[in-house]
């Protein structure tokens, strides 16, 4: 652990998150609570007293970075000496379940912070059978997992999500992982037996719904204010990371999508450095440590207009209700008629949520498409020579020379 | 010392959160006395609580050895006297429903006949549509201590932010404290239950 220029709320969340297990989860929390609060001292200063009171084991490293986080809150860094520092922190084993579901009342109780809040990715959620922490409460601890992107905060995301469900009378750990991130054991266990919570459709919303709900801006202000804007230009295939922090890079995920990395048009994103990464619906990585798996990203929220065409109903970002994807005969013969032309279907350029839900074939079927006109752009023809590559020039007006 | 921080942990029943008086109860019964020390002042001086004279000389006495800084406990607001509590006490919750009483059951075979250890009573506190159980135990020695596990006991039955209450018994009690016993039931008694705390 080391600063690294990342600034103290994401390195004490990280160490939040690094105690998961071992400290207990009301301890987690209202460190959690602080942080968000913007009284990091009180939290750092909670969490060493914690680890102080239950002689929590922790590694040399954690407890220098905790040394270093006193001292940045103006705290007492000696505090961390008394740690109870040791070579090997002993695993915890945690044994968690999904059996009588986890997920029950979550949906209900979220939908409206998840979707006010930047860059959630998912939430999922598991039970925990095993005590943690010197001062441990009752079990089974219902364990709620939420998956940011890099656009997200943490401290804020765990500190509302854990916020609302206390008030609809649900007690949760919540542990807020950002995609991309290598996992602990206690995560990655946790992750293994967790319950997807599906959001349900919900009612059109109404211009005055934003009025009703204040707390839609709340941290992220500037990221909403937008409508969605088609990007002229492709994503490049290797995003440039060159000044961004730690927390704010995402893996690539590509070689592990089924088919390559499609120039689909992209939503904009917060951040215009992390606008060239995009995750798959679904990653699965035979890698060590593992990483979190991004579920569907929430597109951006647009700005609440009288709806121009009457629709019953509007799916929640994070719903899985399902979506009638297939191409209508009128899509097809276009996207034929453009191939034909050499044109982009301009017609048919699909959000990235609709473009998520497309079946193999529908997606095979688009990247051949996608395959040839590419290819026919590429052949920008000199004038002058007949046959390139053995090919004949074309001459169909597309590419004149 | 330690009996210096108890009394004035004990003394600051409802007046600090439920979450974070529990919290340094648990440290005051272990190793965290010095981050208490820090810890306490600043959250007195957040909260905007305010201490007696001799509430004052407490947090001096039981802190200052432990590296609290003179100047946060120097801020800490004065009172002339100890506030009527807020809250309104009753021997039954009115939520109960009737399905036992796990905690009662649990600190009554904990606690019955154990030497050191006096009544222990029980009562519930409401405030603003709030009910919280209240444990009241006299003990004779090792406050802090037992403190510390009988908290750790109902945190694991399932109340997040246990208040338990171990009285001296021979101290004049802060109206708090007197407030949840006049309208506490009994639970149980240890091996030390000499005299009452409420007259029967």
């Amino acid at each position: 652990m080391t600063n690294d220029g990342v600034g103290l709320p994401v390195r004490l969340h990280d160490v939040l998150l690094a105690l998961a297990g071992r400290v207990d989860d009301d301890a987690l929390t209202q460190a959690r609570e602080l942080l968000a609060v913007a009284e990091p001292d009180r939290a750092v200063e909670l969490l060493v007293g914690c680890l102080l009171a239950g002689r929590v084991p922790v590694s040399v490293d954690e407890r220098r970075e905790l040394g270093r986080l006193l001292d940045e809150v103006r705290s007492d860094p000696s505090l961390a000496d008394r740690l109870f520092a040791v070579e090997h922190v002993p695993t915890v084993r945690h044994r968690f379940t999904a059996e009588s579901d986890p997920s029950d009342g979550l949906a209900e109780a979220l939908a409206r912070t998840v979707t006010a809040l930047p860059d959630v990715r998912g939430v999922r959620a598991t039970w925990r059978s095993t005590p943690a922490g010197a001062a441990h409460g009752p079990l089974p601890q219902r364990v709620v997992l939420v998956d940011i992107g890099p656009s997200g905060f943490g401290p804020a995301t765990a500190y509302r999500v854990e916020t609302v469900l206390r008030k609809a009378g649900i007690r949760a750990a919540v542990e807020v992982l950002t995609v991309g991130t290598p996992l602990g054991e206690y995560h990655a266990a946790a992750v293994t037996t967790a319950r997807e919570v599906f959001f349900p459709a919900t009612p059109a919303p109404t211009p005055v719904r934003v009025a009703e709900e204040p707390g839609g801006t709340w941290f992220d202000g500037e990221v909403q204010d937008g409508a969605p804007v088609v990007e002229p230009e492709p994503v490049p295939a290797e995003p440039d990371l060159g000044s961004k922090s730690r927390r704010a890079r995402v893996e690539s995920y590509e070689g592990a999508q089924p088919f390559p990395p499609k120039p689909v048009k992209r939503l904009p994103v917060r951040d215009a450095v992390d606008e060239p990464v995009e995750l798959p619906a679904v990653v699965e990585l035979p890698v060590e440590p593992p990483v979190v798996s991004s579920v569907e990203p929430i597109e951006p929220i647009p700005p609440v207009e009288p709806p121009t065409e009457p629709t019953p109903l509007d799916l929640h970002p994070l719903s899985r209700a399902e979506v009638t994807t297939e191409l209508g005969p009128d899509d097809l013969a276009a996207l034929q008629a453009a191939l034909a032309d050499g044109h982009p279907p301009a017609g048919v350029t699909l959000p990235p949520t609709v473009d998520a839900k497309l079946s193999d074939r529908e997606r095979a079927l688009l990247q051949q498409l996608h395959e040839e006109l590419a290819q026919r752009e590429q052949q920008s023809w000199p004038a002058g020579p007949e046959y390139v590559n053995g090919v004949h020039k074309p001459t169909n007006g597309q590419f004149p020379g | 010392m330690s009996d210096t921080i108890h009394e004035l942990l004990l003394r600051l029943a409802g007046r600090l959160p439920d979450d974070v008086l529990w919290r340094f109860r648990d440290w005051a019964a272990s190793d965290a006395v010095v981050v208490l020390a820090r810890a306490l002042p600043r959250t007195l001086l957040h909260d905007r609580i305010g201490l007696t004279d001799y509430e004052q000389q407490l947090l001096g006495d039981a802190l200052i050895p432990h590296g609290a800084d003179r100047g946060l406990i120097s801020s800490v607001r004065g009172l002339d006297e100890l506030p009527e509590p807020d809250y309104t006490f009753t021997p039954e919750s009115p939520n109960r429903v009737s399905m036992g009483d796990s905690a009662t059951v649990v600190l009554g075979a904990t606690l019955r006949g154990r030497p050191g250890v006096g009544e222990v009573r029980s009562a519930w506190r409401q405030r603003g549509g709030e009910s919280r159980r209240v444990i009241l135990v006299t003990a004779s020695s090792g406050h802090t201590r037992l403190t510390g596990e009988l908290q750790r006991v109902l945190r694991a039955l399932g109340d997040h932010d246990p208040c338990v209450e171990v009285l001296p018994g021979d101290e004049d009690l802060p109206p708090y404290h007197r407030a949840a016993l006049a309208a506490s039931e009994l639970v149980c008694t240890g091996a030390e239950a000499d005299g009452h705390l409420v007259p029967v």
